[in-house]
């Protein structure tokens, strides 16, 4: 049955999503028997909902008190579409830093520099750098040092 | 596409020699962050911070090659990791050439030459960006020559693979040079076809067991090669097949 919900869901907040785009708004919320799904957007389109009654916000930048369970897939899609998402040039493997134990490019928090390397992604031995292509903040670090990742996988959040 | 690094073969690329680096793969990237990028190959007499993958300690005493090609690669970054392949060819040629015996001497994926399984030179590739469509490449090429240092595993040297005795490293570069330049000049012309084939007739572990360790996992498995862009083939014990892009390979035996 959740998973009919959570299918139920998609569609509908792709459709709200595009709607809230479309008309430049700010927040958009429905409601539908038991299910309440609220799609705002602070900055660049985040998109949150909740099969409770509770609204819940999974953008970083809007909290909402009394967290209702969140569908486990909720956080990543949103990450995936997000267009501050730096993404993976290539398949291969992600790290933080230029070695094991040395300094980490960029924390959550960090400052970049358009250009500034954030991960460094290795495959066949070659090691390349992933820059920020524009100066912002690091929101997010969606994947875990040392962590396979695919092409075009999102990597970083920049803001 | 690649058109640039098609001109820059049309010439010899300059050497700049020093008695002592930290490491010839740091010069390339101070160069590279200076707005040179070649092509050019930096050699060090001595290097005093060689590393390998993961900031692995490579020792290179004076007599042994410790050479880094720096070139600007208009190609995509997927392309470039076909220079790992490209570069142990070369490598392999190098040594064959100065009369290395052919008996034994192998690659171990993706890029390790290794004599009966010592290791007699190792690579490791770094890129950066300049613009969108354009990287540089530092390819950093470490041989033992004249004595093989025991790193993290076993070693062997030129010195002991050649009856005449081993060359200087200077020679030995300029065999390097020659041979990276028909290696890459075949690449451009027919593509990584002609690369994975030769590199799977010298190829380590085929059709055996390895394990492959990477920071987050071990795979045990059968090789079975690698596929077009490079990536390891394994074959896990339940007949699926694994592509392994990242991790240090070893044999059962």
């Amino acid at each position: 049955m959740a998973d009919k919900v959570e299918k139920l869901d998609t569609a509908l907040i792709r459709e709200l999503a595009n709607i809230l785009t479309d008309g430049n708004l700010g927040e958009i919320e429905v409601e539908h028997g038991e299910l309440r799904i609220r799609v705002s957007m602070p900055e660049p389109a985040a998109v949150s909902y909740a099969a409770t009654a509770a609204p819940v916000a999974a953008a970083p930048a809007a909290p909402v008190a009394a967290a209702a369970p969140v569908a486990a897939a909720a956080p990543a899609a949103p990450a995936a579409d997000n267009p501050n998402a730096v993404k993976s040039p290539m398949v291969g493997t992600a790290y933080f830093a230029p070695e094991p134990g040395a300094a980490p490019f960029v924390e959550v928090g960090t400052s970049v520099k358009e250009g500034q390397t954030i991960l460094l992604v290795e495959a066949m031995k070659t090691f390349n750098p992933v820059t920020a292509p524009k100066s912002g903040t690091v929101k997010e670090i969606l994947v875990s040092d040392g962590q396979p990742v695919e092409y075009g996988e999102p990597l970083v959040v920049i803001e | 596409m690649t058109k640039l690094i098609e001109a820059a073969l049309a010439h010899s690329w300059p050497t700049f020699w020093y008695e002592e680096l930290d490491s010839t793969n740091l010069e390339a990237r101070r160069r590279a962050s200076n707005n040179e990028y070649g092509p050019c190959w930096i050699a060090a007499k001595r290097q005093t911070q060689g590393k390998g993958r993961l900031g692995r300690q490579w020792s290179a005493p004076e007599g042994n090659l410790s050479t880094t090609a720096l070139f600007p690669f208009d190609g995509t970054l997927k392309q470039a990791s076909a220079i790992s392949f490209i570069a142990a060819l070369a490598v392999y040629d190098a040594a064959i050439s100065i009369g290395a015996k052919s008996d034994g001497l192998q690659l171990k994926w993706p890029n390790d030459v290794r004599s009966n399984k010592h290791k007699l030179a190792g690579i490791l590739i770094e890129t950066g960006e300049v613009s969108s469509n354009l990287n540089w490449i530092a390819l950093g090429i470490g041989v033992n020559i004249q004595s093989s240092p025991n790193v993290d595993q076993k070693t062997i040297s030129l010195s002991e693979l050649t009856k005449t005795g081993a060359p200087n490293a200077d020679n030995l570069l300029e065999k390097l040079k020659l041979t990276f330049g028909d290696r890459l000049h075949s690449f451009l012309k027919f593509g990584f076809s002609p690369i994975r084939e030769d590199w799977m007739k010298y190829a380590e572990g085929l059709n055996e067991m390895i394990t492959v360790q990477d920071s987050q996992s071990q795979i045990v498995g059968k090789m079975k090669g690698i596929n077009e862009d490079g990536a390891l083939e394994v074959e896990l014990s339940d007949g699926t097949q694994k592509l392994i892009t990242t991790g240090d390979v070893s044999l059962e035996n």
